[in-house]
């Protein structure tokens, strides 16, 4: 238990606190605190009862600090400059909260679920297996290893704007996560680049389960051409923390246009749509009907190489995940096959969206293969073992 | 539960990992030492498939060199330009020669790529460095020969399934995500690097058995290799052919039809102007194929006398089939003929390099090239420089006006 947020939630905090004696500054500070954390994190043991909740339940004082000051210290936290653990904010935050997105989505430990919050950004060592997005741990050493998001990486060193950017829309979250964005004032920066709309009031429900409204699917969905849509699939309860062929994500996904740029406006309610919301350019696929870049929501042709894709039984995989078409039985919770001839291949079959400890953020070591690594794009182009 | 499954799922994906090698690493693209590993994408391992394929037409926010677009299959430049009507190329034209070139190859370290007279015929010092200069060898002449990939594109797309528009000519006869380094295992065809038009998936020559090799052909005997002892392709004592495919049966995939040409006029009158003879290599076609010969090894009963030399005379077989590359370059050949084409007749065949013969015919002449394998004893045509004005594929003795010769029968 080595997280801000979800040690003040943690049943045990009181043992917690004697076991984990603060270090630094800022824990002391905490510390200093611990009567009232204690008292709160029992009020919040009573209402918590399930690891992972669409809908945040427990003491708003878990979240919320009216005046940011008890006892003339600040309540509010967030990372410290070295990304090594957590400092005191004096600033109060929007929405009264006690921290950002950052603040309670990271842990100084290597666990990727604590308390039943997602830790996305693991400051000490990398996880050993990390949520289906992946995590930043990486991006903060190495541009090329994840999202470079507010908070946690500076702007890439190697790029001015996302790799296919459609947009010419400067000072925005199109051309860097990692900038405060000062496009449209409506609009957070970093994390709420992508996730537009988080509603952690909103109730979608508990446990594995299929969403197709808003907030939508994790929060993603998007604003002007894409204003009112977001993405659909099922997200998995634990976030693939454990994954098999019958416990993983599903997304949808939509065979389009290939010879322009796309978003939700144009290719619907898909992850991929999503995606081309800031690399757009990557959906122009086809020239005079040849692909020249790598297909996404195409569905995998049930011919030639392709027709083995995922094994003779095709088994879904959750290292390299598909999306569904509409008309999959979405109801009917995660699919353990993959269905060659109507199932895609989409930005996710190859890379993870947070980060990944591959090289552009692939979801498997692609680029040491063949000398070493993992021959991941095998798993559709099966003649090209 | 669900950690036993993630457990058992990892297990089995890098189960798969490591205990699956399959064509693409055997093949000389995919080799972790010697394959693809182009000079602007270095970060890749080698072998790896970013060195030719761009998956979204840039790395890191730019596009790395060479800087002209994409091509089909996502390959990081234009497969081929369809302009190029004729040679020479230059390396833009063709994707395959930004490496296959040894001049401004991608490549690092570069591939050396020699004529096949060079590799499997001892031709010494090798004309062509490259697969680009091999078709360059003669392609800025009038009458330079080497093999059109306009053309091959147009009859492959026609002729081909998997051939689609945006294909590149050069896989109508190498797959390459098979093709093998022949050049470094000359010994042993299972490192074949072709792959027949009609079967692209799978590489042609690497049969166990003699299937595929040019051993299936009893009479065939391979030309020396530079020396009366030592044999094509690898200059070893083997000679049977077992040691290279079965090229003829490589090459009819698309020469058993007429084929159109942009440059090349047939010498057979019965050819479709515009087009290259279908070549009959059965017992009903031509000598050097499975035709009979009229005459023995010494040319008795001949009254044009003139006899066929080792290692074919002393072999004395009934009848010959030679195979298409013991006397043509699959790429370019550097002869240049006074007709329309030199046909990509090799520098050097059985052992013998042919040389000119006089003003304007300085590197080939038609006679020095026959008499590497045939004494030549008839006047009745033209000189030394008119073999093939009666000898040609298809060419035969049945009184045709345009036939030189008494007999009935094949002419060639």
């Amino acid at each position: 238990m080595t997280g801000r947020l979800p040690a003040l939630l943690d049943k045990n905090i009181s043992l917690l606190y004697l076991n984990n004696m603060p270090r630094r500054a800022a824990d002391q500070e905490i510390a200093m605190k611990k009567p009232l954390i204690c008292l709160l994190a029992i009020l919040f043991a009573i209402g918590i009862q399930s690891p992972a909740r669409a809908k945040i339940r427990g003491n708003c004082s878990n979240c919320h600090t009216m005046h940011n000051s008890q006892g003339g210290l600040p309540m509010a936290y967030e990372i410290n400059e070295s990304l090594s653990g957590y400092t005191s904010d004096q600033s109060p935050n929007p929405s009264l909260l006690v921290t950002n997105c950052i603040g309670c989505h990271s842990s100084t430990g290597s666990s990727v679920i604590e308390n039943g919050v997602p830790i996305v950004f693991n400051m000490g060592a990398a996880p050993a297996n990390y949520l289906a997005a992946g995590n930043f741990c990486w991006v903060r050493n190495d541009d090329a290893k994840g999202h470079n998001v507010l908070g946690i990486s500076p702007i890439d060193s190697n790029l001015t704007s996302a790799p296919g950017n459609p947009w010419n829309c400067a000072n925005s979250c199109h051309i860097s996560l990692a900038v405060r964005q000062t496009a449209i004032d409506a609009l957070g920066s970093g994390c709420e680049g992508c996730h537009l709309n988080v509603k952690h009031h909103a109730d979608k429900g508990t446990g594995t389960k299929y969403v197709n409204a808003f907030p939508w699917y994790r929060f993603l969905s998007g604003h002007m051409s894409g204003e009112n849509h977001g993405v659909e699939g099922i997200e998995d309860e634990d976030r693939q923390y454990t994954y098999s062929p019958t416990d993983h994500n599903e997304y949808q996904g939509m065979e389009g246009d290939y010879t322009s740029p796309a978003g939700f406006y144009n290719l619907g309610n898909t992850m991929t749509a999503f995606c081309c919301g800031c690399h757009g350019n990557f959906h122009i696929e086809q020239d005079s009907g040849s692909w020249i870049r790598h297909p996404s929501d195409a569905s995998i042709p049930n011919s030639g190489e392709y027709a083995a894709a995922f094994g003779e039984s095709h088994i879904y995989n959750p290292l390299v995940p598909v999306a569904r078409p509409a008309s999959f039985s979405w109801t009917g919770g995660p699919s353990p096959t993959v269905t060659i001839g109507t199932d895609m291949v989409m930005c996710l079959s190859c890379h993870r969206a947070h980060g990944s400890p591959y090289y552009k953020m692939m979801r498997w070591d692609y680029m040491n293969w063949p000398e070493n690594g993992y021959d991941g794009c095998g798993t559709c182009h099966t003649s090209k073992n | 539960m669900k950690n036993v499954s993630a457990c058992l799922m990892t297990l089995v994906f890098w189960g798969g990992a490591l205990a699956y090698a399959g064509p693409y690493l055997d093949s000389a693209h995919g080799n972790s030492a010697h394959g693809v590993k182009r000079t602007s994408t270095l970060q890749y391992a080698t072998g790896n498939c970013a060195h030719c394929h761009e998956q979204h037409s840039m790395i890191a926010g730019s596009q790395p060199e060479p800087y002209g677009g994409m091509g089909a299959s996502c390959v990081f430049a234009r497969n081929f330009d369809t302009a190029a009507t004729t040679g020479p190329y230059s390396q833009d034209d063709n994707f395959c020669f930004y490496c296959h070139a040894n001049v401004g190859y991608l490549q690092d370290g570069g591939i050396t790529n020699n004529e096949y007279s060079a590799t499997f015929g001892s031709y010494s010092p090798a004309l062509s460095m490259g697969i680009l200069e091999a078709f360059n060898l003669s392609s800025d002449q009038p009458n330079g020969s080497y093999h059109n990939l306009y053309d091959i594109r147009r009859f492959a797309k026609e002729r081909f399934d998997f051939f689609k528009d945006s294909s590149n000519p050069c896989v109508a006869c190498h797959n390459p995500h098979r093709a093998r380094r022949n050049k470094a295992y000359r010994t042993d065809p299972a490192y074949t690097a072709i792959s027949r038009p009609f079967d692209h998936e799978n590489l042609w020559g690497d049969s166990v058995d003699s299937s595929e090799k040019m051993s299936r052909y009893t009479t065939y005997l391979p030309p020396y290799y530079n020396s009366t002892a030592t044999y094509e392709p690898d200059g070893s004592a083997v000679h049977n052919g077992s040691s290279m495919p079965d090229y003829n049966t490589f090459c009819l995939d698309c020469h058993q039809y007429e084929v159109q040409s942009t440059r090349t006029t047939s010498m057979n009158p019965n050819t479709t102007t515009g087009y290259l003879t279908a070549i009959d290599w059965t017992s009903l076609g031509d000598m050097h194929g499975g035709g009979s010969r009229i005459y023995d090894v010494d040319g008795t009963g001949n009254t044009r006398s003139g006899t066929i030399i080792n290692p074919y005379h002393d072999s004395n077989a009934s009848n010959y089939v030679l195979s298409c590359m013991d006397c043509h370059e699959p790429h370019g050949t550097v002869l240049v003929s006074e007709r329309s084409s030199s046909y990509l007749l090799r520098k050097k065949v059985n052992n013998n390099i042919v040389d000119g013969c006089g003003p304007s015919v300085e590197n080939f002449c038609e006679q020095d090239f026959c008499e590497s394998c045939h004494t030549f004893a008839h006047d009745t045509c033209g000189g030394p420089q008119d073999c093939f004005q009666c000898h040609y594929h298809g060419a035969c003795g049945h009184g045709e006006p345009e036939w030189c010769g008494p007999w009935q029968g094949p002419a060639f």
